[in-house]
Parts: C-alpha cells; sequence; structure tokens
C-alpha cells in the first residue's frame, strides 16, 4: 500500500445557487494512473479547477504529500507540484520551447536571462520524454501532440508530484497516444500520481489502474481498472447499459447519388479528391489529424474556394457559394464548436435560430416561435441546459454539441456533414448523437461522418473514405469484416516519412 | 431563474443611474434656486441629445458587428457644407437632403468594402476616412463657413410639437424604434449580432457576414449624414470644422448604453439613454455653471463608472 | 474568448498609440493628414492669384527698396478653418507676393492645436526660411520652438494674439507684435453694455478656449467697464465653437430665463447662442453683444440679430507682418508694437464696415 498524494474531501461547489459539486472525494497515491470518469457536466473539469486553485471551493479539504492546502492562487498551486494539462494548452504560441518551459521561473544573471542554461536544461527535460526538437521551436510550430509533450516538461521543470491530463488523446493520433502513454508510464514509476480525465474507454484499460466515477456533481464509486468491466464503468457513469455494436442501416438507395466530388483541389490540402455519396448514407472518413478531411468538407460546402474540381449535388454543379449551398441543403457541423459552430455569448435559443432565420421571419421574426421550437429540441436532444434562454457558455461540451446539432436539424438539410460530432463527449451523450444520425438517414437524408475514432466510423458507417496527406486513398465498404487495423494501414502508409 | 434575474439587473442599471442623476441634479439645482425637473429643460436635454443619438445608432449597429466607426464625425461636418452650398445654389431642400444621404451612404460604402472585403481593419480604415472626408470638407468650400442660404431648413430642427416636443424627439423616436425592431425582429438584425458574436460561426450557418458588414458601414455613413442635416438646421450655419470629436461622444453613447465593445452583445434602446445622460451631464453642470474643463472630468468619470458597472456582472459570472 | 480579449487589448493599445501619434506632433505625420493640409492650403490661400497694383504700391512704398525675391518667408497660422484667420493668411500670402518674396502658409488643424504650430515652425526652421510671421495657437507653449528660431537666427513676428510676457522673458528677446489689444476690445463692449443697461442686467459670458490670452484679454477688458453693472450670473467656456456656444446658452438660459445680455467672445459663437435664444423665443428680452466682425457677424448686427460686433483688422494686422518682415530682411529696424485698432460695430456703422470688408477681401484677392 503506497502513501496517498492527494486526498480531497468533502469538496462542495455551486454556481448561481446551483450546486454543481455536491460532497465530492477523490484520493490519488503515489505512482498511480488515476481515471476521473464521468459524464459531460458530471462535475470532473470544476473539481479539476478547484485543485488547481482556479476555483474556490466551498467547503472540504485538499490534503496534498501529507499537508493541508488552504485556499490558494494557480501559481502557488503549481509551486506545490500539481501541475495541470488542460485541453486548450496554456503556452504562448509566438515564443520558444525553452522559453515557455521557463515562463516566469527565468534564470538571470542579473541583468538578462540566462538562456544558454534554459537551452540546456530544457533539452535535458524534452529527452526524458522523447521530445526531439530544437527547444528554440517556436510553440506555433508544433502538433498538437507536441504542444502537450511540451505542456508535460514543463510540469517535469516545476518538480511535478502530481500531474492532471485533462482529455489528452481528444486531438491526437493512435501513434501519438502510444507515445504519451510509454511516457505517462514513465512518470509513474518515479512516484508521480497522474489524473487523467478522458471518454475512451479502450484507453483506460490500456493506462489506468484505478477510476473514480462522477456523476451530476456526485462521488458515484472508485474500482481498480483490472476488477471492472467497460459496461460496469458505463453503467457507473450513465445509469444504463450503452450499445457498442455496428448499425444496420437499410436506409441507403445505392442508385441515388446526392452528391457527387469530382477531382476537388484546394491548394495542398485538398488533392484531386473524388466521390460518390448516396441517399441515405453515412459515409466515415478517416484518416490522421492534418489529411485534408475538414479541408475537403469546408471546400465542398464553398467556405474555402476550390481551385479545382466540380461538386455535383442533385445532378447539378453547385458554386462556392457557402450560404447558398447552405440554403440549398448542404451543412457543415465544425469539429471545433467554439470557435465555428456556436455564439457562445447568445443564447440557445438564439444559436438554435440562426441558420434558420428564412424559415422564423416571415418577415418579422417569430420570437415566440423561435423559443418553442428551441425548447423542443432542448427536450427531445435531452440537452442540459437551465432554459433554452441560457448562454451557449454555459453549457458543457456535450451539450454544446447538441445545440449545434440542432440548429442543423432545425434547417432540414438533405446532407450534413458531422466534422468530429463526438470529440470531448462522453459515452452516453455520444450514444444520443449516433441516434440522431440514425434518425436522419431514416428521414433519407445523406451524412458525411469526419472522425478520428475508428470504433465510431467502424460502427456508423456504410462506407468508409481513408485520406492521407490531402488524397482521398480508398472507399472502403463497412461489410462487417471491415477492422480498424485494416483502416489504420491505409491512413498510415507513406506517414512515415513524415514523421520525423 | 437566476441568468433570467441577473440580464433585468444589467438593464436596469443603466435606468437607475439616469434617475441618480437626475435626481441628484434635481436637488442641487433646486437648493441653487434653478429650476432642472420641468418639462421644458427635459425636452431641452432631449433636443440636445437628439444629434448625439442619432450618431450613436450608427455607433451602435458597428459596434454589434464587432467593429468602430471613426469618420462619423467628419461627415457630420462634411453633409453640413455640402447641404448649405447646394440650397444655397437654389436645389431644392428635399433634393439636398436626400443628396447627403447618399453622400453618407458613400462614404458608408467606401468604409465597409475595405473594411469587409479589403481586410483592413475597421480602426484605421475609419481613422483615415476621418481624416480625408474632414479634408473633403475644408476642400468643398475652400475652408470656409457658409452661411447666407434659406433658412427654411430650420424647419427641421426648430419645430415644436404641441408647443414643447421639439422635433428633434420625433427623429429619435422614430428611428430607435425602427432600428430596434429591426435589431430585434429580422435577419438582418440576428446577422448583425451573429456577426460581432462570432463572425466563423455566422459565416458557417449561412448569414452573407461581408455583404452584411457593408450594408451596416452604410448605414452608420448614413445616420451621420442625417446627423448633419440636424446640426446644420439647429444652428443655420455650416462650419467645416463642426462635429469634429462627435464620434467619439457616438461611441461613449453607445457604449454607456451598455453596447460590447468586442460585438455581439447590448442593446440598442440602452444607446439613446445613453445619449440622454451625456447631454444631461452638460446640460445640469452649465445650469449649476460648473466651470467648463471639470464638467469635461465628470463626463469622462461617468463613462468610466457606467462600463464598470455594466462589467460586474461579467466579472461575477467568471 | 482569449482570442477577443487579446484583440481587445490590442485595439486599445493601438488608439493610445494613435492618440499620441496625432496630438504628439506631426513629424512625417500621417500620409492623410498631410494630403489634407496641402489640399485646404492651396485652395484657401490662392497663391497664384494676381496682387493689384494697387496694393503692390502700398506695401512696396513701406519698405526700403530692394530685391526680396530671394527671400522665403513662413507662415504660422493659428488654424484656416475660419474667415477671420483665413483673412490674415491671404493678407500676409499677398503683401509677401506683392515684395516678390515666396510665402509658405501653413496652421493647425483646430484652434488650439499647439503641437501643430511646434512641428510647423520645427519644419520651417529646417528648411531654413528667412522669416517667419506666427499667429500663436495659445500664449505660452510654443517657447522651444521660438528658441529654436531664434538660434537659427530666423526672425519672428507675431500677429493677433500675443505671446504672453513670461515666454518672451524666457527667451531673453522682444518679438514684435501687430494686433489688437484685445483688452481694449472688451473694454469697449463693456462700456457699450454699461452705456445701454445703466441698471444693470443678467449677464451670461460665452468664453473661448481656456487658456489663451485673447479669452483672458477679452474676458477682463468686458468686466473691467462693466462688471460693476452687470450682474454675471453664468459663464462657460464654449471653445470658440457654434455647437457649444449653442447648447450652452440653451443651459443657461433654462437656468435663468430673466437672462438679459449674452457676451459671446467671437462671432461663432454668438451665431450660435442666437439660434438658442430664437428657438427659446427671447429675442426681444435678450441681447448679444458679439466679437470679431467675421462677415457672418457683421451681417448679424445689420439683421439687428447681435446688438454689436467688435470689429478687428486682420488685413492690416497681416500687412504690417510682411512689411516689418521686409525692413528686417533689409537690415532695418521693426516696429515692436503697433495696435492695429478695434473698433465696435452696430446698427449704425455695420453696412459701411461690411463693405469695408469686403473691399479689403477684394483688394487682397478673394479668398475663394
Amino acid at each position: 500500500m503506497s502513501e496517498n498524494i492527494l486526498e480531497m474531501k468533502n469538496i462542495t461547489k455551486s454556481f448561481f445557487g446551483v450546486n454543481v459539486l455536491k460532497d465530492t472525494r477523490l484520493t490519488v497515491k503515489k505512482g498511480e494512473v488515476h481515471i476521473l470518469l464521468g459524464e459531460n457536466g458530471a462535475g470532473k473539469s470544476t473539481l479539476i479547477k478547484i485543485l488547481s486553485g482556479a476555483y474556490a471551493r466551498e467547503e472540504g479539504t485538499i490534503i496534498f504529500d501529507g499537508e493541508e492546502l488552504s485556499p490558494m492562487s494557480p501559481g502557488d498551486v503549481i509551486k506545490k507540484g500539481i501541475s495541470v494539462i488542460y485541453q486548450e494548452f496554456n503556452l504562448v504560441p509566438e515564443m520558444s520551447i525553452y522559453e515557455n518551459i521557463f515562463l516566469g521561473k527565468e534564470y538571470s544573471n542579473g541583468i538578462r536571462v540566462d538562456h544558454k542554461r534554459e537551452i540546456k536544461e530544457s533539452r535535458e527535460y524534452m529527452e526524458k520524454i522523447g521530445l526531439n526538437v530544437s527547444p528554440k521551436t517556436l510553440i506555433s510550430r508544433l502538433s498538437v501532440a507536441k504542444k502537450q509533450l511540451v505542456e508535460i516538461a514543463k510540469a517535469i521543470s516545476n518538480d511535478v508530484k502530481l500531474l492532471v491530463l485533462d482529455e489528452p488523446t481528444a486531438a491526437i493520433t493512435d501513434k501519438e497516444t502510444e507515445m504519451l502513454f510509454e511516457i505517462i508510464r514513465e512518470l509513474k514509476s518515479q512516484g508521480i500520481g497522474i489524473i487523467y480525465i478522458s471518454h475512451r474507454m479502450s484507453e483506460l484499460f490500456e493506462i489506468g489502474d484505478v477510476c473514480t466515477v462522477m456523476r451530476d456533481g456526485e462521488y458515484v464509486g472508485t474500482v481498480n481498472i483490472k476488477d471492472t468491466t467497460e459496461d460496469e464503468l458505463t453503467e457507473m457513469m450513465v445509469g444504463r447499459k450503452v450499445s457498442f455494436d455496428k448499425i444496420e442501416n437499410e436506409n441507403v438507395d445505392w442508385e441515388d447519388v446526392v452528391l457527387s466530388v469530382k477531382n476537388l483541389g484546394y491548394k495542398d490540402l485538398v488533392k484531386n479528391v473524388s466521390f460518390d455519396l448516396h441517399k441515405g448514407e453515412i459515409l466515415g472518413f478517416a484518416g490522421l489529424v492534418g489529411a485534408g478531411r475538414t479541408e475537403t468538407a469546408k471546400t465542398i460546402i464553398g467556405d474555402y474556394k476550390k481551385d479545382s474540381g466540380t461538386v455535383f449535388y442533385k445532378g447539378k454543379e453547385i458554386g462556392t457559394d457557402l450560404s447558398k449551398n447552405i440554403k440549398n441543403g448542404i451543412v457543415y457541423l465544425s469539429e471545433d464548436r467554439k470557435d465555428e459552430g456556436l455564439i457562445l455569448m447568445h443564447s440557445v435559443a438564439e444559436n438554435i435560430a440562426l441558420p434558420n432565420l428564412d424559415k422564423l421571419c416571415r418577415p418579422f421574426l417569430n420570437r415566440r416561435m423561435e423559443r418553442k421550437t428551441a425548447r423542443e429540441y432542448v427536450d427531445s436532444l435531452k440537452i442540459k441546459t437551465f432554459s433554452e434562454l441560457t448562454e451557449a457558455k454555459n453549457l458543457s461540451g456535450g451539450n454544446q454539441q447538441k445545440v449545434v446539432i440542432a440548429k442543423w436539424l432545425y434547417s432540414d438539410a438533405d446532407i450534413y456533414i458531422f466534422d468530429e460530432p463526438t470529440r470531448g463527449i462522453d459515452v452516453g451523450a455520444r450514444d444520443e448523437i449516433y441516434n440522431i444520425m440514425y434518425e436522419l438517414i431514416k428521414k433519407k437524408a445523406s451524412i458525411i461522418m469526419i472522425s478520428s475514432d475508428l470504433v465510431e466510423v467502424l460502427k456508423m458507417s456504410d462506407r468508409v473514405a481513408v485520406m492521407g496527406d490531402g488524397e482521398l486513398r480508398a472507399v472502403l465498404d463497412n461489410d462487417g469484416e471491415l477492422t480498424q487495423q485494416d483502416i489504420l494501414k491505409i491512413e498510415l502508409a507513406e506517414e512515415v516519412n513524415n514523421e520525423k | 431563474m437566476k441568468n433570467k434575474h441577473n440580464i433585468n439587473l444589467s438593464d436596469w442599471i443603466i435606468y437607475i443611474g439616469m434617475i441618480g442623476i437626475f435626481f441628484v441634479f434635481t436637488i442641487i439645482c433646486s437648493a441653487m434656486g434653478k429650476n432642472f425637473l420641468n418639462i421644458n429643460n427635459v425636452m431641452n436635454i432631449v433636443n440636445q441629445a437628439s444629434i448625439n443619438a442619432i450618431l450613436a445608432i450608427g455607433a451602435s449597429i458597428v459596434i454589434l458587428t464587432g467593429g468602430i466607426d471613426l469618420s462619423v464625425g467628419s461627415v457630420v461636418g462634411f453633409v453640413g457644407i455640402f447641404l448649405a452650398m447646394n440650397i444655397k445654389s437654389g436645389m431644392p431642400i428635399p433634393v439636398a437632403i436626400i443628396l447627403c444621404l447618399i453622400c453618407g451612404a458613400v462614404i458608408g460604402l467606401f468604409n465597409g468594402i475595405l473594411i469587409s472585403y479589403g481586410k483592413v481593419p475597421a480602426f484605421i480604415t475609419t481613422l483615415g476616412s476621418m481624416q480625408a472626408v474632414r479634408g473633403l470638407a475644408q476642400i468643398i468650400n475652400g475652408g470656409q463657413a457658409v452661411s447666407g442660404f434659406p433658412l427654411e431648413i430650420g424647419a427641421l430642427m426648430k419645430t415644436k410639437f404641441f408647443g414643447v416636443v421639439p422635433i428633434g424627439v420625433l427623429y429619435v423616436v422614430v428611428f430607435y424604434t425602427v432600428m430596434i425592431l429591426i435589431l430585434s425582429y429580422t435577419k438582418f438584425g440576428r446577422g448583425i449580432y451573429a456577426l460581432g458574436g462570432n463572425s466563423h460561426a455566422a459565416r458557417l450557418s449561412g448569414i452573407k457576414v461581408k455583404k452584411l458588414e457593408v450594408i451596416v458601414y452604410i448605414l452608420c455613413g448614413m445616420f451621420a449624414a442625417f446627423a448633419g442635416v440636424m446640426l446644420l438646421a439647429r444652428l443655420l450655419y455650416a462650419d467645416p470644422s463642426a462635429g469634429s470629436s462627435y464620434e467619439m461622444n457616438a461611441i461613449a453613447a453607445a457604449v454607456i448604453g451598455g453596447i460590447s465593445m468586442s460585438g455581439g452583445k447590448g442593446k440598442l434602446a440602452n444607446t439613446v439613454v445613453g445619449a440622454i445622460i451625456l447631454a444631461t451631464l452638460t446640460n445640469g453642470l452649465q445650469i449649476m455653471n460648473v466651470a467648463t474643463y471639470y464638467q469635461t472630468v465628470i463626463t469622462g468619470l461617468v463613462v468610466i463608472v457606467a462600463v464598470f458597472a455594466d462589467k460586474r456582472k461579467e466579472r461575477k459570472a467568471e | 474568448m482569449k482570442k477577443k480579449l487579446v484583440s481587445a487589448l490590442l485595439c486599445m493599445a493601438m488608439v493610445g498609440t494613435m492618440l499620441v501619434g496625432c496630438s504628439g506632433g506631426n513629424e512625417g505625420g500621417t500620409d492623410d493628414s498631410k494630403s489634407e493640409d496641402k489640399a485646404s492650403d492651396t485652395e484657401v490661400v490662392d497663391e497664384s492669384a494676381e496682387v493689384s497694383d494697387k496694393l503692390a504700391e502700398e506695401i512696396k512704398s513701406q519698405v526700403p527698396d530692394k530685391d526680396y525675391s530671394e527671400y522665403t518667408i513662413g507662415f504660422c497660422g493659428m488654424t484656416l478653418n475660419n474667415e477671420y484667420h483665413i483673412i490674415v493668411a491671404n493678407a500676409v500670402a499677398q503683401s509677401g507676393k506683392a515684395l516678390g518674396m515666396k510665402v509658405e502658409i501653413q496652421a493647425g488643424a483646430e484652434h488650439q492645436s499647439v503641437e501643430e504650430q511646434l512641428t510647423i515652425i520645427e519644419n520651417y526652421v529646417s528648411q531654413g526660411v528667412d522669416g517667419i510671421i506666427l499667429v500663436p495657437a495659445a500664449s505660452e507653449g510654443l517657447i522651444s520652438a521660438l528658441q529654436e528660431c531664434k538660434d537659427a537666427g530666423i526672425p519672428v513676428i507675431n500677429l493677433d494674439t500675443k505671446l504672453d510676457d513670461n515666454t518672451l522673458k524666457t527667451l531673453g528677446e522682444d518679438i514684435p507684435f501687430y494686433g489688437t489689444d484685445n483688452y481694449v476690445g472688451g473694454q469697449m463692449v463693456g462700456e457699450k453694455v454699461a452705456e445701454m443697461y445703466p441698471d444693470g442686467c443678467k449677464t451670461a459670458i460665452l468664453r473661448g478656449v481656456q487658456g489663451q490670452t485673447n479669452d483672458d484679454d477679452r474676458y477682463n477688458g468686458f468686466l473691467d467697464k462693466a462688471g460693476d453693472v452687470v450682474d454675471l450670473v453664468a459663464e462657460q467656456h464654449a471653445n470658440w465653437e457654434t455647437d457649444l456656444g449653442y447648447t450652452a446658452i440653451q443651459n443657461i438660459i433654462q437656468a435663468n430665463p430673466d437672462l438679459q445680455v449674452i457676451y459671446c467672445e467671437n462671432d461663432l459663437m454668438g451665431i450660435g447662442a442666437y439660434q438658442a435664444v430664437d428657438e427659446a423665443g427671447l429675442t426681444d428680452k435678450i441681447k448679444i453683444f458679439s466679437y470679431d466682425g467675421v462677415t457672418e457677424g457683421l451681417q448679424y448686427v445689420i439683421d439687428e440679430k447681435f446688438v454689436s460686433t467688435c470689429a478687428q483688422q486682420p488685413i492690416e494686422m497681416g500687412k504690417l507682418g510682411v512689411v516689418n518682415m521686409a525692413k528686417i530682411l533689409a537690415g532695418d529696424k521693426a516696429e515692436t508694437y503697433i495696435d492695429t485698432g478695434c473698433k465696435l460695430v452696430t446698427i449704425d456703422n455695420a453696412e459701411d464696415t461690411l463693405a469695408e470688408t469686403e473691399k479689403y477681401a477684394a483688394e487682397i484677392s478673394a479668398t475663394k
């Protein structure tokens, strides 16, 4: 029995009089990877923010490394040896790696900063975690995975005793995930405690030792990973069983091509892409991050102005007028909810109404109708929000995604392009989103689903298009025999050359 | 419930502030034996606020899209000279006014196209056109003021209804009503908020953001032109330097009214209150015969306090 | 959210630098403002206009016989935005031309822009002009530029608004001044008011830009003669501007419905004041006394909208400036002080004065 590095007890916190954490606890041992699991809005982020000092707790005690922590500022918490790596990194993009690592604790010989020493030490930290680039590289040049490694290097430089990783694999490839796990195991062996927040079941079993499950701001239970199963965890999270089987789609009309893309090109991001989409079909788009899937989608709808190629929609060629294409029924649901999907400062109802104003304005906006419709979607999609007038920024990630979907469900389009529809969304909400997609194809809509989650691709798609380096490398039939390995093989081909 | 309550509170702050200022001024003025709170002076205040209030409509919608327009003061000056010269040369007044509005629209179009299609920051674009238009105002009559034109134009500002209500109030009521309705009940209005809130998301929701942005600047230019007409009708004297720094007053009114400088949030109805608060300060302080430079200090402080009070809500939420 | 904040901050920083850049002087200046200045100069002051023989004769007769075509003089005006200052500038330009000199005309964009004047003078010094004729935007604050002139040995003549004594003392040099004694002008208006209201009257004063000697002199001169009779109920600085004068008078009337006299320190504010009085329907009860004597002001006197205005002699000032500069350049001594005089214009002599001004203006060549 090794000793506890962290003990959080009776933590309570409320916003606007609503309890978001109720008497929650979390105990992490040294050298343990502790999974924190829960649906979006379960209170995981709030708990972590209380730990990091970003939020003040109302009640409860935190004992870290045998010492009771009084509420303190985030800077002091880091000095104690607790580092939190959020999904949105805390790095200055236009500064180099070493400058970021030593930000706020520069070595100074009185007047000027001792760059040489910083570079040398940075290199040591970076070597420990296998980050083999020059410490002088600017952060903005790095991939997401490498930025993450810089964050970890920074944490190590702070003499970290407890490292918190918030969905570290959400935006990185499988190969990069493997590397990250290697590092986590290494840190673990050094006795560093790790809190790991993720929704990906497969990873939890690969990397985790212990798992604490939260639901609705409350502590549900803590289990040893090796003594539990996916089903059990899922049940703890959502209180019901979730199916992982491939859906049977009987709605595809293979005779009816609704969208035909021919030799599409955009800069060097989309190269000569051609494919057909059928009525009622879900076409999965797999590929590594940066393979050109999002760019292809944006070029089709006209957000990016294509350099070459043609797009036929219901037999007619369409142009690059984004708003016209949307009106005609081709819609794109961005992977980037916060920047491209929602207007965070506006209400749920206003967001849902935005693409549908033509429908609501006759000629003047019917605000009662707007609210009523929003209310219906809030109910039918089970969007957890205080009311339809709540600002979108107050919703959790999964619920925000549902609002994005509601916008476009209401628009009643023919082709839906979902870009990473379930990224950062918990299992329960995922299933609901899958159901919505299924409802859509039942209504003879067609779906292009861009996803980096191969389980999801295999579960949902009728066919799988695999992209790499801007090219469409293959379109595979998902006949039940297609495996993750088959897809990965195509994804990774030639990719080796690009990875230094 | 909580959320709703908060929104209401911030709505109230500005009215409470306005009533507070009225209350304080009434007490001080009556202690000094001077008349502040009577129908005549209230009309006075609204009349004095009217030109700024009209300019502030333009400022508000531009700021709501996340932009800014610094050229409106110069447009006021330009339009004054242009209108005076035209009616002096015998052009019928309605035609001359329409020409002025077209001028305002063209300047707005110029700003809008540079900003939306040319991707030049609004601040830079309108800073440039502020100077260029001021230069034009001086060029068209050789830097000289214009006078001796038919005085019928004065009816546009000097008419009173029922003997008390100045016509300036009518313009404010009409334009605000129309614009408030447009902002809350049309696709165009929603587009303005969406553009300011998140232009990416607005674009991907099918809003024609560039076209919309251009129209907003055109409207702003036209409101500025109309304000220029109002100023000429009030003073019956066109000076090429007229309207200088009016853009700052208009922006101040919008900001006091709680329009967020980063765009996407705010109520136009509160902008008019902002304009009235500014006019009330000048009016009250001049009635009390406070030295001019103290007035400037007090007005500046009120702007800061207003924004502080408005932002309190956001800080609390964070 | 974060991006928004950053951009907002950036924007603010930019506003900051812009403002500093704008007010801190126009060295180099933005391209816009430069071209604008030039444009307005050439429009306002028609340098190519023919000089009338009469003027040429008049000017030549007053200066030592010499070829002046080698010389360049720089005129630094207060502004070119109003008639009065345009007339001064024109008078200088035309008189200089009469002697064959090159005359450069520059002025600040606004009434109180000392910074712009500093830049203008510095530019003149670096261009190596032979003399500078200056109408200062403020009585103080130009000391460093004047010091540069002194160091470079460039003679300076001061017109219209007198540099204050402290400045001259610091500089250790007497700068010739030709202009109206605004104090005397103020006294004239004060006498008129005292004469019309021997039993006293409720009075409001609209003042110019705070800190300018003009403003103080016109104010103090007025009170010197009228201070005993008037009951001064309000005074506001309306910065010489029409719209500010209008609003101020509206508010002053609200506070003092029994107001009888308004003294405006310039005609532009007077015009605004009259509109406010007219709108309040009080033209019978409230009388306006103005100052400056620009054509519009004179017209207001003729129309009995003003009781009087105090006319100055801008053309005379311009001529004297050039004549004496020529004297200095020819090695003679310049007059150190000339009072160009001013006269109170009332309904009795307004038409004559207007005709005279127009005649002068015609002689000096049309400004348009």
